[in-house]
């Protein structure tokens, strides 16, 4: 494959270790600071927010935020109908925008991964069996299923997170065996296949390495197609149920005050596009390090899946 | 080409029917429709009736047979709601969600060809930037938060369009628009991605030296190449608008659709509407595959359609 004709920056050979390299390209630390942001504000949550997020201040209500007329630094991003704190619900947000994809990937990449193994090695009949399931899955109404499934079984952080994963697991399935194939037309695989060493260990020490590199980065663009998933379906009020807080959720209650309060949606929703944006763009720069052939078409990554049916 | 066919419409079957028995399943099995379409203060013998009524008492399978034999027949029980046929209802709704991802899917897709073309004739470019970040916006940005922001801006602020509803084109724009985003996102960063492969393959080469104008070489020789990554992305789309974006925008917008209706059906805990919109978005999902299997192979020569099975 020819050099794309790329930026002359981009043309300059790859040094330093993985680090430097990041530090390099804006967009690629960019995505580094928003999901480090994202660890650092779910994790440290209670320290950050200035308030309880749950906390009802009746005589703050609808307060703006601190650059309107009005605003006070108490509350720098404003306060709902209840007179809760945007910012402090916002940095507790954090929390479910970080666990449900952690969890929902985890999920779908375990499973999605070992039936891609069990595909690709075996072959044959069991291969066409699963890639039939595999393809007919890929064809459900994706988001519309998901909202039904929850609205029958009632919405929690589980169901949640265990749906949004059957929405993904297909992905991984489908290239782990991708890989597989692939990997096993290898002269070492077929080596280490004629001196008899056993499928297991072929499959450990030969072809899983191969495996790596390609499903993190899947697993970072999925991350941020389940943030956009999870915030869209808690908008819908079948996702995240108060009192926990979650982006989307925040959006659906500031809706009612779309005239009055505008701030109510503008800043929760703002939290997902930044985090969603961030990861994408971290997700393009992992293909590119492991491929820098593809460097100028990297941002294609982003637009990859076919799972990234939501709002 | 007819075998081929055959087999397709075979396949499809199996996915609506398998959507069904998933949706059933759920709905018998792990959830508890009567439980979920009666008030809490409903007595042991409201449930009783209601089961009755609905032929919940019978054993699961008799009722999983009986439910795909009345689907074929398009049969999908009478809405617990509006006491009336469900599939009437789904029916009088469509042709507004159809308005509406029609226009959002035709706005999407041609910006989005647009976009990905004048980007990927010069990647790294000023031009090419500005594309990315509107393609990387259009896939990151929550379509509902969108939805709500351009209702404040456009609508509030500027008094352009109104607010929610259906009637004239005014009501349409926004929803459209908003339709179209991600769409627009993702199809311009794929057609970029694979302009940039056709640009440098060896027959657009080869038609460069032999004194092929630009313009020539970038529509017909490399679009042609790389339309066809984009049709795959495009019959994603279409299915991702109708069986999720229609959702999110027609709730957003009061827009009277298909989506708009299922969440009515949903808080109205009418299971029965619900199961209806399922079915016909997924008959409408697999033909849309369908169609999008056929164009594909007849677009590129390389694919067989023995082999595309």
């Amino acid at each position: 494959m020819s050099v794309p004709r790329a930026s002359g920056k981009r043309d300059r050979p790859l040094r330093g270790g993985w680090c430097i390299r990041i530090l390099r390209d804006p967009t690629a630390l960019f995505g580094i600071l928003v999901l480090t942001l994202l660890v650092a504000v779910a994790l440290f949550a209670p320290i950050i927010a200035p308030l309880d997020p749950n906390k009802p201040d009746l005589a703050a209500r609808l307060a703006p935020p601190f650059y309107a007329d009005g605003g006070s630094p108490k509350h720098i991003l404003g306060t709902d109908q209840l007179g809760r704190d945007v910012f402090s619900r916002i940095v507790y947000g954090a929390r479910i925008s970080l666990t449900i994809p952690l969890v929902s990937v985890t999920l779908a990449g375990v499973f999605g991964t070992a039936v891609g193994l069990l595909a690709g090695y075996r072959g044959g009949r069991t291969d066409a069996v699963i890639m039939r399931i595999v393809d007919t899955l890929f064809s459900f109404p994706g988001l519309l299923l998901a909202l039904t499934i929850l609205a029958v079984v009632g919405p929690s952080f589980w169901t949640l997170a265990i749906v949004l994963s059957l929405r993904i697991w297909m992905v991984f399935a489908r290239m782990t065996r991708g890989l597989v194939l692939s990997a096993r037309e290898a002269e070492y695989v077929e080596a280490a296949e004629l001196i008899g060493a056993s499928p297991v260990r072929i499959m450990m020490r030969h072809i899983a390495p191969n495996l790596t590199a390609p499903l993190l980065t899947l697993a970072v663009l999925e991350s941020a197609h389940v943030i956009l998933s999870e915030a869209a379906l808690s908008f819908l009020g079948l996702g995240i149920q108060p009192p926990q807080n979650s982006w989307g959720l925040d959006v659906a209650i500031g809706r009612e005050y779309v005239f009055s309060a505008p701030w109510l949606i503008v800043f929760p929703g703002l939290a997902i596009a930044i985090a969603v944006l961030g990861i994408n763009l971290l997700a393009s720069w992992l293909r590119v390090a492991a491929d820098p052939e593809e460097s100028a078409k990297r941002f294609a990554a982003a637009a990859d899946a076919p799972t990234a049916w939501s709002g | 080409m007819g075998r081929y066919l055959l087999k397709r419409l075979s396949q499809a079957v199996l996915v609506v029917v398998s959507v069904m028995v998933v949706v059933f399943v759920v709905t018998r099995l792990i959830g508890d429709p009567v439980a979920v379409m009666l008030p809490l203060e409903a007595t042991d013998q409201n449930r009783a009736l209601l089961e009755a009524q609905l032929g919940l008492d019978r054993p699961i399978l008799v009722q999983l047979g009986d439910y795909v034999v009345n689907a074929v027949q398009l049969d999908l029980g009478d809405s617990l709601w509006q006491r009336r046929p469900a599939i009437d209802i789904v029916l009088e709704r469509l042709p507004p969600t159809v308005v509406l991802v029609g226009v959002g899917f035709a706005l999407g897709v041609l910006l989005g060809v647009v976009i990905g073309i004048i980007s990927g004739m010069r990647p790294g470019g000023w031009v090419d930037r500005i594309a990315v970040t509107i393609g990387l916006l259009g896939v990151s940005l929550p379509q509902f938060w969108i939805g709500l922001v351009f209702i404040v801006i456009f609508s509030v602020g500027f008094g352009w369009f109104p607010t929610s509803g259906s009637g004239g084109i005014e009501h349409l724009v926004l929803p459209a628009v908003v339709l179209a985003l991600p769409i627009v996102g993702r199809i311009a960063l794929v057609t970029r991605s694979s302009m940039i492969d056709e640009l440098n393959a060896q027959h657009v080469k080869d038609a460069t030296a032999r004194g092929v104008s630009r313009a020539r070489i970038v529509l017909a020789h490399a679009f042609k190449g790389a339309g066809i990554a984009t049709i795959t992305i495009a019959g994603w789309e279409l299915i991702g608008a109708l069986a999720g974006g229609a959702v999110v925008v027609e709730t957003v917008y009061a827009w009277p659709g298909i989506g708009f209706t299922v969440m009515q059906a949903i808080e109205r805990h009418d299971i029965i509407l619900v199961q209806a919109v399922v079915f016909v978005v997924a008959i409408m999902v697999v033909t849309i595959n369908i169609i999008v299997d056929v164009t594909y192979t007849m677009l590129d020569p390389r694919v067989k359609f023995e082999q595309a099975q």
